[in-house]
């Protein structure tokens, strides 16, 4: 078979939902974020269902070639900065992300079926990051029902610097409703100029029990990271079905007004979802 | 198999990249310009990453019945046409790109990998082409330059009318750094009214040879010429990391002021890419 073909039909399945189990949906996301322009609030990057979010200064760059050559061009192919911005304030954030509602909370399935929520990017730090003294923000990558403020229900990786919570390393973060939330510390340093494959995976069994692995590989220092994390407490998983998110990543300012803006260069976007879901589609079948 | 995926590739490689060997990209791109609307500087053509491009008069359309008919409704799935326009200059041109930095210079692959940069278009031509009154140029392949303006690095299909150089038949164009512009003779006839299916594909092995491809089918005539382009030198081919490139397709007016528009209608363009990048994304294993 050529390569790069597989099937007849491969340019209709993206972002569809495909399952031989009917009463599940299998689905992929995916955007190697190789558009010319964009992404914007508007036009979707390629993918079709990204979205750029972006205010108060923050803003994206796409396909940039110093940020190819800072990935390595045998190392990457298309990318996107997002990044904070230069206005002075302590709100710019910039985000790409798909509706923020599509996904209800983790739902528990029926007998012999699985629910799971992967996210993945392959992400690289600037040359400076959020730190204590001068640039308060965070990066945020997963699901999540906000891209700004603290998202009520998610399930996501987060670094946070604000004068309060002063990370160093890659945190997962799980929340259901305000108050409901506690973060997993992977232990994983986050630093300037390193490329990192985040890896998320949330998932439920008919039984109930959730599992959170995550996998996050620093490509350049060729260190590999995967486990299992946990919240303090079980509810604090965004399990209702009111609880809805969305896979997004972010990066925004925060608390301390300044200028300097922080950017994340993007390589891919990745989600997977499997969930239940009652329908049949005859065009697929 | 994983889930989410049904045959391995056929979800995710519009636009973006899957393979069975991780220190490889494999990815198509693919329109078959079936959008309502054109192809917009914002709005992705459907296919997600080829952009249009015009200025000076230049202009496109989508999918007017009578360049369907030209083509032949069961010969053809869609169209658009590129338009030099009616404003009296001599620069009005139309084009369809990706972003023209994703692709680096052919890189050199190592031993048993080969890199391989393919582009495709079904076009047909007009009842009138570019000639010594309306002056004016095709070109399609890989190059950085997505306007009027000549490409700095590429390789790519030509077809110029302005004055000096009077073709007559199709080129494979290679150039390097803005250097001198080395064209061969494929000597397939251009002319008025003919539906031509152009391939290009430009490939190194591992022993840094290069090898540039072309079929060019005549389909109005049923005529088929395949041959080998060969530069008068290597160094002519795009080859470093910083000759950075994307698909292109531009028709453009050129040297004389005309308001004479002259067209170009594409039924779909397809590139496929092969080249090293290594990274594994889990999500698609």
């Amino acid at each position: 078979m050529a390569y790069g073909v597989s099937s007849i039909n491969q340019q209709v399945l993206n972002h569809t939902s495909q399952s031989e189990n009917s009463s599940q949906l299998d689905m992929i996301f995916f955007s190697d974020l190789i558009q010319a322009s964009g992404p914007s609030g508007t036009s979707p990057v390629q993918g079709g269902v990204f979205y750029l979010q972006n205010a108060n200064g923050g803003g994206s760059n796409n396909n940039n070639t110093s940020h190819f050559v800072g990935f390595g061009i045998t190392a990457s192919h298309g990318t996107c900065a997002i990044s904070t911005g230069t206005t002075s304030n302590s709100t710019g954030y910039a985000a790409i992300d798909t509706a923020l509602n599509i996904l209800p909370g983790i739902p528990t399935p029926s007998a012999g079926l699985v629910t799971k929520y992967e996210y993945e990017a392959l992400i690289r730090t600037d040359s400076t990051i959020f730190d204590n003294s001068t640039r308060f923000g965070y990066f945020r990558i997963g699901f999540m029902q906000a891209i700004t403020g603290t998202p009520t229900d998610g399930v996501y990786f987060d670094f946070t610097v604000d004068g309060t919570t002063l990370d160093t390393t890659w945190n997962v973060a799980f929340a259901s409703g305000p108050a409901t939330r506690s973060r997993y510390n992977t232990g994983v340093s986050v630093a300037i100029n390193k490329t990192y494959r985040m890896y998320l995976c949330v998932e439920v069994n008919s039984a109930g029990t959730y599992t959170t692995t995550f996998k996050i590989k620093n490509l350049t220092d060729n260190t590999n990271t995967e486990g299992t994390a946990t919240p303090s407490d079980n509810a604090h998983y965004p399990s209702a079905a009111t609880d809805y998110m969305g896979p997004a990543i972010t990066t925004s300012k925060q608390t301390l007004t300044h200028a300097l803006a922080t950017f994340l260069f993007i390589d891919y976007i990745a989600c997977r979802i499997r969930r239940p879901l009652t329908r049949e589609i005859l065009i697929f079948s | 198999m994983a889930y989410g995926v049904n045959s391995i590739n056929e979800q995710i490689l519009i636009g973006s990249s899957q393979t069975e060997n991780p220190t490889q990209l494999d990815t198509i791109i693919f329109s078959d310009f079936h959008s309502v609307t054109i192809p917009s500087t914002t709005s992705p053509a459907q296919g997600g990453v080829l952009y249009a491009n015009s200025a000076n008069g230049g202009a496109l359309t989508s999918n007017t019945t009578a360049h369907f008919t030209a083509f032949g409704v069961t010969a053809a799935s869609g169209v658009v046409s590129l338009s030099t326009g009616t404003s009296s200059n001599s620069t009005g041109y139309a084009s369809i790109y990706t972003s023209n930095n994703i692709l680096p210079g052919l890189p050199t692959p190592s031993a048993g990998l080969v890199t391989i940069y393919e582009f495709e278009v079904l076009l047909r031509t007009d009842t009138t082409i570019h000639d010594n009154t309306v002056r004016g140029y095709y070109r399609m392949g890989f190059g950085n330059s997505i306007t009027n303006a000549d490409q700095s690095d590429g390789v790519y299909f030509e077809f110029l009318y302005n004055g000096t150089t009077n073709d007559t038949t199709w080129h494979v164009a290679f150039r390097k750094d803005a250097g001198t512009i080395d064209r061969v003779n494929t000597t397939v006839t251009v002319a008025a009214s003919k539906t031509y299916r152009m391939y290009l594909s430009v490939q190194a092995n591992s022993d840094g040879t290069y090898t540039t491809t072309y079929k060019i089918k005549n389909l109005t005539d049923n005529t088929n010429t395949e041959g080998t382009a060969t530069p008068t030198t290597t160094a002519r081919i795009p080859t470093a990391a910083g000759d950075y490139m994307g698909g292109f397709i531009t028709n453009s007016k050129t040297t004389t002021t005309t308001a004479t528009a002259r067209l170009i209608f594409l039924d779909y363009i397809g590139i496929r890419i092969r080249r090293p990048v290594a990274r594994e994304i889990l999500i698609f294993s």
